[in-house]
């Protein structure tokens, strides 16, 4: 006895949410609550409200206007009517107050009510920006910030209270179907703000890791996170192991569809509801309008689950989490360079000497960094094969950063290069080709792996 | 029932009160010997009708007919003998060009700029006017320049440029 409704003469279901003024008008027509002459009646009346709105829409200064922007003003009228007559706790009534109220009349509680749910989303809109996920992908973030903001800022209550504006690209899980204008993007952000709610229970990385589980591109797709995690967690509860993590593994994956693959869809609706009962403990969920949001989505994640068993693609929508592998890192620092009138006076001295003995000797004895060793290989006017007799004196990590600094480029790339830059540049290839395969293999790996040290400036 | 029948319907129902707003501009248009008979009152709101349709474009209230009426009467170029068809050309141009400059004029002053080039540079010429004057203006709108602007470039005023130049060097 918990839900008696009315009985009365019109549907609520048959009503179209986007056009219900229309389709109320209809309905009441169909079962004879309206006559022809309470049409004909109606019809004035909006046709004076369009004049009115069309007068002031001009300010004025014109007395016709363009069909498409007449007609955009008269779906934004009946769309705030309707506004107000869905207020009514039965449609019956509506077409009650239709018949004893004046359209103007109804249209102001209409605006009146535009204005309140404008409010209400941008409240939801603040509340939604307050827990928002911390994610790098793009379609989430650009509706949150500039979709939204972007419609608060095209919105129009008094001619275009029917219009989105926005395309609201990020889908959210319980999608407001039937709607349009202002409750349309009310229950959008509070669908975003709920979906918010429920993914700021799991940690940031925790959600990364999921979402490179789920396409390592998934900065670029379009696709909803809420559904994914709150799906994951499911699995991760029917398991038997914590949701906080969402680390269920490949096997535990394989455990689900054969708990899962003999159970009929109401079967697995109750196996969710069981595990979403478990997983609200354990997240302490306590908020009874995410409940209800949870639980609206639970259906359609019960279906999709249904279909991906028979379709044998559970693995697509529990997501197996995706961690990064470890990578080593050799930072290096290229030391401190000596004076300027030290390093010209050797430069000069290196110049003058004949023998490339003499150049290598001068070279031991002076030079203490890899910055001054690179800035004497590029200074010092030494040919390929005197480059290569001075690299011979370095330890291979030293080679494969001068390699990282000054890699072999294309003809055509090193076109910018100075002469001693790429005679330095093939003195480094050819030393590299003189080495054992080990110690080439070694510089390689050694290359994607080197840091500069930033803070010493390097 | 779309909202053009709709207003259609409404624009018929208010027939008789347009043409007597027409009628009433006779006591005005009397000084300048310009009368019109009830038969062409109807004529003028059934082009106006017309137009609206063929434009697509719904109005409101009165109108414009009598606006145009009390403006153009005094013009020198109007009689009786060609003050209907006139009027009837006045009325199809002004809403082909309400569309054609975008609305960014009002009714008043799209009346006014008509009288002053009919009477001005067109010389009571309406193919003038419709053809070079009001696409000017609706050009002019467009492209966001001043309503007068002019891209007839004249000997005079090539003349006068090289003047400036030679004066300025």
């Amino acid at each position: 006895m918990e839900n008696i409704e009315r009985i009365g003469t019109i549907k609520q279901e048959v009503l179209n949410g986007e056009y219900y003024f229309k389709s109320l008008l209809r309905e009441a027509c169909k079962f004879g609550m309206l006559c022809e002459a309470d049409l004909e009646r109606i019809n004035y009346q909006c046709l004076d409200l369009l004049a009115y709105k069309t007068g002031k829409y001009n300010s004025g200064d014109s007395s016709s206007i363009r069909i498409e922007t007449a007609e955009s003003i008269m779906a934004s009228v009946l769309y705030t009517v309707g506004l107000w007559l869905k207020t009514f706790s039965h449609p019956d009534f509506g077409v009650k107050a239709i018949k004893e109220i004046n359209i103007r009349d109804i249209y102001q509680c209409g605006r009146k009510r535009i204005d309140t749910k404008l409010k209400a989303a941008k409240h939801f809109h603040l509340l939604a920006l307050r827990n928002k996920i911390d994610t790098d992908n793009y379609t989430y973030n650009a509706t949150i910030l500039d979709g939204i903001n972007g419609f608060f800022k095209l919105y129009n209550p008094d001619y275009g209270a029917q219009e989105i504006h926005i395309t609201a690209d990020y889908p959210v899980c319980v999608p407001a179907h039937d709607l349009t204008g202002i409750e349309f993007i009310q229950k959008y952000l509070e669908s975003f703000y709920y979906e918010n709610m429920l993914c700021s229970c799991f940690a940031k990385e925790t959600i990364r890791y999921l979402l490179n589980g789920y396409n390592e591109g998934y900065r670029d797709l379009v696709f909803n996170i809420f559904e994914l995690i709150l799906t994951t967690a499911i699995g991760c509860k029917i398991c038997g192991i914590e949701a906080k993590t969402l680390s269920i593994s490949k096997i535990q994956v394989e455990y689900l569809y054969q708990v899962l693959s003999k159970k009929s869809k109401d079967e697995v609706c109750k196996t969710l509801w069981l595990a979403y009962s478990e997983l609200k403990k354990e997240l302490s969920l306590s908020s009874v309008f995410l409940d209800q949001y949870i639980q609206k989505s639970l259906e359609a994640i019960a279906s999709n689950i249904y279909h991906a068993m028979k379709m044998n693609t559970l693995d697509r929508i529990v997501i197996v989490p995706l961690y990064p592998k470890i990578k080593s890192e050799i930072y290096f620092s290229l030391g401190i360079k000596m004076a300027d009138e030290l390093f010209r006076n050797i430069v000069e001295e290196i110049t003058e000497c004949r023998f490339l003995s003499d150049k290598i000797s001068i070279i031991k004895g002076s030079i203490h960094s890899l910055s001054d060793m690179e800035d004497i290989l590029l200074a010092a006017e030494l040919n390929a094969d005197e480059i290569t007799a001075v690299l011979s004196l370095l330890e291979l990590i030293e080679v494969a950063v001068l390699v990282k600094r000054h890699p072999l480029k294309a003809d055509i790339d090193a076109i910018d290069l100075s002469k001693q830059e790429r005679v330095l540049c093939y003195g480094l290839n050819n030393y590299i080709l003189s080495l054992t395969p080990d110690d080439q293999s070694w510089i390689d790996n050694a290359i994607n792996i080197i840091v500069f040290d930033k803070f010493l400036g390097n | 029932m779309n909202l053009n029948e709709l207003v259609n319907i409404k624009l018929h129902s208010m027939q008789k009160h347009d043409v007597d707003k027409i009628m009433k501009c006779n006591e005005i248009t009397k000084a300048y010997g310009l009368t019109l008979t009830g038969e062409h009152a109807v004529e003028l709101v059934q082009t106006r009708i017309s137009s609206l349709s063929a434009n697509r474009r719904v109005e409101f209230g009165g109108g414009v007919i009598d606006k145009i009426i009390k403006e153009f009467c005094n013009s020198s170029y109007i009689c009786m003998l060609n003050y209907t068809d006139t009027l009837h050309e006045l009325i199809e141009m002004f809403y082909y060009y309400k569309n054609e400059t975008l609305d960014l004029i009002s009714d008043d002053d799209l009346i006014k700029y008509m009288k002053k080039a009919f009477n001005g540079v067109c010389k009571g010429s309406l193919e003038l006017l419709a053809g070079r004057e009001l696409a000017k203006l609706a050009r002019n709108l467009r492209y966001g320049y001043d309503q007068d602007c002019s891209d007839d470039y004249s000997e005079d005023d090539l003349e006068n440029d090289l003047e400036d130049n030679r004066r300025d060097s």
